[in-house]
């Protein structure tokens, strides 16, 4: 079988040095410290001649690494790789404009960096023109085009100008979809006229509609290569696995930070101390009976003369959903403001919350909510019962009348 | 060893082979570099002007009190003929080290040969410097000095400014790409070879060891040149020792330039 591109045991290593001008310190002193990173790591590849594969794996796995080496933009470290054809490659989008050259200096620009004759693009400009449809822009800078603009004359360029291999990446996630469409369809045709591209997109469903091969990069390996299919499936699995991890990470982050009690308080203003619940015949503990009164005593020191500080408090289910929040606005919520020692309690009668863990917040304003001095986060108390009374989060009195 | 040797051969192979992509390279960069100013290309005449207007007026006007002239030639003439070559020396020690970076594209993007980059910047600026060196010519006329025989030798010498400069841009704009401080470097040192280069003063004024120590520095070499060409009337050759010494230290330049260029030839990709 006839190969188009064809990699064996390539590894691409970065040095990182930890000064930058160290890299020139290395080429007279061959002790100088670095570290490697393994860009790729022993890839072996054979890409027969008319395929279209779209190349897979997340941000940073060595896909565009990868795809520079392909084009001959950059060298491997160690391994060969062979390509049979002329590459057209549109590199992360931009693939190699001069930003102070105008649209059309910049067709005729690419047209000698690749080494062809001014006649040969000459032919083609009005097709590139044509393609990229970008108006007078073109005959502007290109540093004044747009992202979707750029995307556009690039691609215009790279398969206007007659490549046996087609490399695509990341370039059409920019453009609108009438320009996508395009750019598939001039595709399309490239596979239809047995050429070879290679595709990288992280829209998965342009991949699987237009690839009839995937290869899957993982940190710098190739996980797999075959069928669009297979592979796809495969990958699917792999992200969808990255993504329970990512959410199960998530929630554990989010539980640690709810278990304990954290104390947000200005304390050069208001210390705030011993938050207790407290049942009513003053002893402390955080169990209630459903039904019964509640109260929490909090002792706080004002250290600086403050005027009309509020109290308010705030109490949530064990998912965190607000059930009730004291008004901040009422007249009757002002606490005592002088400097000095103070105790508050306060009572929350006839709890008719059902079984269950709550949560309880409290906070003290001024009167403008200028300063907003939190206090207790979600402090934890439970309600028990003897009977069952319903289900939910509240008890409704009600009446049967029949 | 041998391949030490070997490293510039293969920076020229590259060159000689691409040579037409060069030209049209060397174009374009001239056409970017004076477009988007309305004076356009006259700039690069101008600017050149304005400095030997103001050396002029602070040297032989301040300090020299319009004297006579050491020289024996009026001093604004002795002036323009050794600046002449320094402006362009000066302008592509930094445009010449800074041509990979500038020209990022090329080497990230795009499949370019990367040795003929700083062939093409350097080259680019050469126009500029024939167009000042005929400017230059006219003005002695009307000072009345008329072209000689010697103007011929300007060949050589702009041979030897290309081969020199680009020869130096090897090194230089290899190290550039590498670190940002190889380019503060790179113009700090150009502004102190401006007065360490006997431009505004004269060789004369050093005696002995120190003599030696200015003369070692090439970029006199273009100076007295210039001026042996334009006021002293002097061959190149009649001096063939300070000739030799020249093309000696270039070949060194060259050397250690050709080795780090290539050593970090394949990584300049990776780290632009």
């Amino acid at each position: 079988m006839e190969y188009s591109v064809s990699i064996k045991n390539l590894t691409k290593i970065y040095k990182i040095y930890e000064k930058s001008w160290h890299r020139a310190k290395h080429i007279f002193f061959r002790n100088t410290k670095y570290k490697k990173f393994y860009a790729l790591k022993n890839i072996t590849i054979d890409i027969p001649k008319g395929e279209a594969v779209g190349v897979l794996g997340k941000n940073g796995a060595g896909k565009s690494t990868l795809l520079k080496i392909i084009t001959g933009v950059t060298t491997p470290t160690s391994g060969s790789i062979e390509v049979n054809g002329k590459i057209s490659a549109l590199l992360e989008l931009t693939s190699g404009f001069d930003s102070e050259l105008t649209g059309i200096e910049n067709i005729y620009l690419k047209a000698l960096t690749m080494g062809m004759q001014k006649k040969e693009m000459d032919s083609q400009l009005q097709d590139i023109i044509e393609f990229a449809d970008i108006g007078d822009h073109i005959h502007q800078p290109v540093r004044t085009y747009s992202s979707g603009m750029k995307a556009r004359l690039g691609f215009a360029i790279s398969v206007n100008v007659d490549p046996d291999i087609l490399i695509v990446d990341e370039a059409l996630s920019v453009g609108d979809d009438i320009f996508k469409l395009k750019c598939i369809e001039r595709m399309e045709q490239f596979k239809e006229q047995g050429k070879t591209i290679l595709f990288v997109s992280h829209s998965l469903f342009t991949v699987k509609s237009f690839c009839n091969k995937c290869m899957w990069i993982k940190d710098g390996e190739l996980v797999s290569y075959g069928d669009t299919g297979e592979i796809m499936l495969q990958y699917e699995n792999y992200l969808k696995e990255e993504r329970a991890k990512e959410k199960k990470q998530k929630r554990l982050e989010a539980k640690e930070s709810n278990t304990d009690i954290q104390i947000m308080e200005k304390k050069e203003i208001v210390e705030f101390k011993n938050f207790k619940f407290r049942h009513g015949n003053g002893e402390e503990n955080n169990k209630f009976l459903f039904g019964e009164d509640v109260f929490y005593t909090v002792e706080y020191e004002v250290k600086k003369p403050m005027k009309n500080l509020k109290w308010s408090f705030t109490l949530r289910d064990a998912e965190t959903t607000e059930i009730f929040g004291s008004d901040k606005r009422s007249d009757k919520h002002y606490i005592k403001s002088e400097v000095g020692k103070h105790s508050l309690r306060v009572t929350l009668k006839e709890l008719k919350l059902l079984p269950g863990k709550y949560l309880l917040s409290g906070e003290v304003r001024d009167d403008h909510g200028a300063l907003h001095i939190g206090y207790a986060n979600r402090v934890p108390f439970v309600v028990e019962g003897k009977d069952f009374v319903g289900t939910g989060i509240n008890y409704i009195d009600h009446e049967y009348e029949n | 060893m041998i391949r030490f040797l070997k490293n510039p051969f293969i920076l020229i192979k590259e060159n000689i082979v691409n040579t037409g992509r060069t030209f049209e390279m060397s174009f374009k960069e001239l056409e970017k570099r004076y477009s988007g100013a309305a004076l356009g290309a006259v700039w690069a005449m101008v600017k050149p002007m304005l400095f030997i207007a103001v050396y002029w007026f602070a040297i032989d006007v301040g300090i020299r009190g319009g004297g006579d002239d050491v020289t024996g030639y009026p001093f604004i003439l002795w002036l323009i003929s050794g600046i002449i070559p320094w402006f362009f020396i000066s302008e592509t020690l930094v445009y010449g080290g800074t041509s990979l970076r500038q020209n990022k594209h090329l080497i990230t993007k795009l499949v370019y040969p990367i040795s003929t980059i700083p062939t093409f910047r350097v080259l680019s600026q050469m126009y500029v410097h024939l167009a000042m060196t005929i400017v230059t010519m006219v003005l002695f006329i009307f000072a009345g000095v008329y072209p000689t025989v010697y103007y011929f030798q300007l060949i050589y010498y702009n041979v030897a400014l290309f081969i020199f400069m680009t020869v130096v841009s090897w090194t230089t704009s290899a190290l550039v790409v590498v670190s940002r401080d190889f380019e503060h470097l790179l113009k700090s040192v150009t502004q102190m070879l401006f007065w360490l280069t006997p431009i505004l003063w004269h060789l004369s004024n050093v005696k002995g060891f120190l003599k030696l120590v200015i003369m070692a520095n090439p970029i006199y070499y273009f100076v007295k040149g210039y001026r042996d060409t334009f006021l002293t009337q002097e061959w190149f050759f009649e001096n063939w020792h300070y000739s030799l010494y020249f093309w000696g230290l270039t070949i060194v330049i060259a050397l250690i330039g050709a080795f780090i260029f290539n050593k970090l030839k394949n990584e300049l990709a990776d780290i632009l």
